[in-house]
């Protein structure tokens, strides 16, 4: 039983890593939390499930285009949405509303386009796993565990080592400091978009392997995404890792003894703790106060 | 000697207030011209409207003989113009190397060659940044942050390298090291900007100086002319 749990919490924690590293690369260039990531996870399922069911596109052809479409997404979010906020200064509140709006806009049209009923990305009837530990572990299961965790690895190698990456964290720092050698910032905006909408959309389609697709699915993902994020650090991109898995171990173990249903009110309750207790994360700095 | 930056006529405003009007003034190629004046002048604004980083609402900015009003700070970097900000502006989450790296973004011809090349110089000038290149940049002290800040400019190969006042929040020691450091840039043929509320050290390394006040020039002249100068000596030298 604890097994199965722990193998449940990985693969949740996985999942949550992978939004949460994109909602992060996304955070360090624009500082604000971009709630409209939750629907282009949601969107990623639907892409895929279009390529993939209606245009019977091969499975790994129909990823790919939606990982790329999700990118696209998310770079036409920026643009439409909040660039032209920026031009005019807009304070935070503004921005957090217009993520919101851009959520519930995007959530509709997918209704619109697919309908409310649930689909699902799986084909076939489940097949029996193998026996790891005392859990039992699905084909899928492995492929979800492995396809996030090297994606949310590929995605901090990019942020580390790559020219592009490495502008990121330079606008995050100092965006006058990036200006004043020459890098322009709307251009990394644009980069970090088009990363972090890529990796959320590949969450939505890992996760569409193992449970249904309905228009809803992205508004719990970026509150979980946005917790793992709390708990690990915002901004910071181990801590996302870690904050993932921490957010889905917890989840999963604390329903042990308890309800299944509890899982979100654990996820809030250890949202609350952090608010309180330690609101810079477990790998976050506390803001430093200005050297004289 | 020629003219590798002419101002005419520059006027900026924020909005309702007026920071500068009708400000010309020039650099010859191989100088160091200081600009000092008291807070709330201008010297900070002017110093942004060369690097693009203020809109411009008149005059003429002529750099090695071609306009370059309205160009963006992308575009004047790999002109060879750079600043090097007030307050530093380092990247204090990224090692000293990367924002060294940061400092060559834009250079894409030639680039490993180029970027070891200048790094090279860059270390031999400043040491310290050499030995440090691992370490986070914010948890350099504020006078090698200063040396950061330069040397991350000097990435670009500037002919015109603008300081704004460098030696802002810098113990006494950092001040003569910086000021040192600008003339040897400067001996190495890179011609010099510098803001600075520091008047006697801006003084002591410049061929030239310009006094602003509340958005215009007030004096300028020769280093020699101005030390000797009376207002200048009771504002800015302690009588
Ligand atoms: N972003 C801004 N918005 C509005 N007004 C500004 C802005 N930046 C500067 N100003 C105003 O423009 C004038 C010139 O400012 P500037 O920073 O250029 O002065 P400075 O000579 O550099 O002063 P300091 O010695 O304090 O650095 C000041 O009156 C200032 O209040
Ligand atoms: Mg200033």
């Amino acid at each position: 039983m604890i097994q199965q749990l722990i193998l449940s919490g990985i693969i949740a924690g996985s999942i949550y890593a992978l939004i949460a590293i994109g909602f992060t690369i996304i955070y360090r260039t624009i500082k604000f939390f971009n709630f409209a990531h939750g629907v282009v996870y949601a969107a990623g399922a639907y892409l895929a499930y279009a390529l993939f069911f209606l245009l019977k596109l091969n499975p790994i052809l129909s990823f790919f285009l939606s990982l790329a479409m999700a990118a696209l997404l998310g770079i036409a979010i920026d643009r439409l949405a909040y660039r032209p906020l920026r031009k005019h200064n807009a304070p935070s509140l503004i921005y957090l509303i217009a993520s919101f709006g851009v959520f519930i806009f995007i959530q509709n049209l997918i209704q619109l386009i697919f309908g409310a009923q649930i689909l699902t990305l799986r084909t076939g009837p489940v097949k029996e796993g193998y026996n790891i530990l005392g859990a039992v572990i699905t084909n899928i299961q492995v492929l979800i565990i492995g396809v996030s965790l090297i994606l949310f690895f590929l995605g901090w190698l990019f942020i580390l080592k790559t020219k592009l990456g490495k502008a990121i964290r330079a606008v995050s720092d100092d965006p006058v400091g990036a200006r004043v050698v020459g890098i322009n910032s709307e251009r990394i905006i644009l980069v970090a978009f088009a990363i972090g909408s890529a990796l959320a959309g590949a969450a939505g389609i890992l996760i569409s392997l193992e449970t249904n697709i309905e228009p809803t699915m992205g508004l719990n993902a970026i509150l979980k995404g946005i917790i793992a994020s709390i708990v690990g650090g915002v901004g910071n991109i181990p801590g996302a890792l870690f904050g993932g898995l921490f957010l889905g171990l917890a989840e999963n173990l604390g329903i042990w003894k308890i309800q299944a249903g509890w899982k979100d009110t654990i996820a809030f309750v250890i949202l609350i703790i952090f608010l309180l207790l330690r609101p810079s994360g477990i790998m976050g700095v506390k803001t430093e106060k200005e050297k004289i | 000697m020629n003219k590798i930056l002419e101002v005419k006529n520059l006027s900026i405003s924020y909005g309702p207030v007026k920071a500068l009007e009708n400000v010309s003034f020039f650099i010859e190629k191989g100088e160091i011209v200081a600009v000092i004046g008291p807070n709330g002048a201008g010297k900070s604004t002017a110093l942004k409207a060369l690097c693009g980083l203020v809109p411009i609402k008149r005059g003429e900015i002529n750099f090695q003989d071609e306009n370059i009003k309205g160009l963006t700070p992308n575009r004047l970097v790999k002109k060879g113009l750079c600043l090097v900000p007030e307050g530093r502006r380092i990247f204090t989450t990224m090692s000293v190397f990367e924002n060294l790296e940061m400092g060559a973004f834009t250079v894409s011809k030639n680039k490993n060659l180029l970027f070891k090349e200048r790094i090279e110089k860059v270390f031999k000038l400043f040491p310290i940044l050499k030995e440090r290149k691992r370490q986070k940049a914010g948890t350099l002290s504020s006078g090698e942050q200063q040396m950061l800040a330069i040397g991350r400019a000097l990435m670009l190969k500037p002919s015109l390298l603008l300081l704004d006042e460098p030696s802002l929040g810098l113990s006494p020691n950092y001040v003569e090291a910086i000021f040192e450091k600008l003339v040897e840039i400067n001996n190495d043929g890179t011609s010099i900007l510098i803001v600075e509320q520091n008047a006697l050290k801006a003084l002591e390394i410049c061929h030239r100086a310009y006094l602003f006040e509340i958005g215009s020039i007030a004096l300028e002249g020769e280093k020699a002319a101005l030390l000797r100068n009376e207002k200048i000596k009771e504002v800015f030298l302690g009588g």
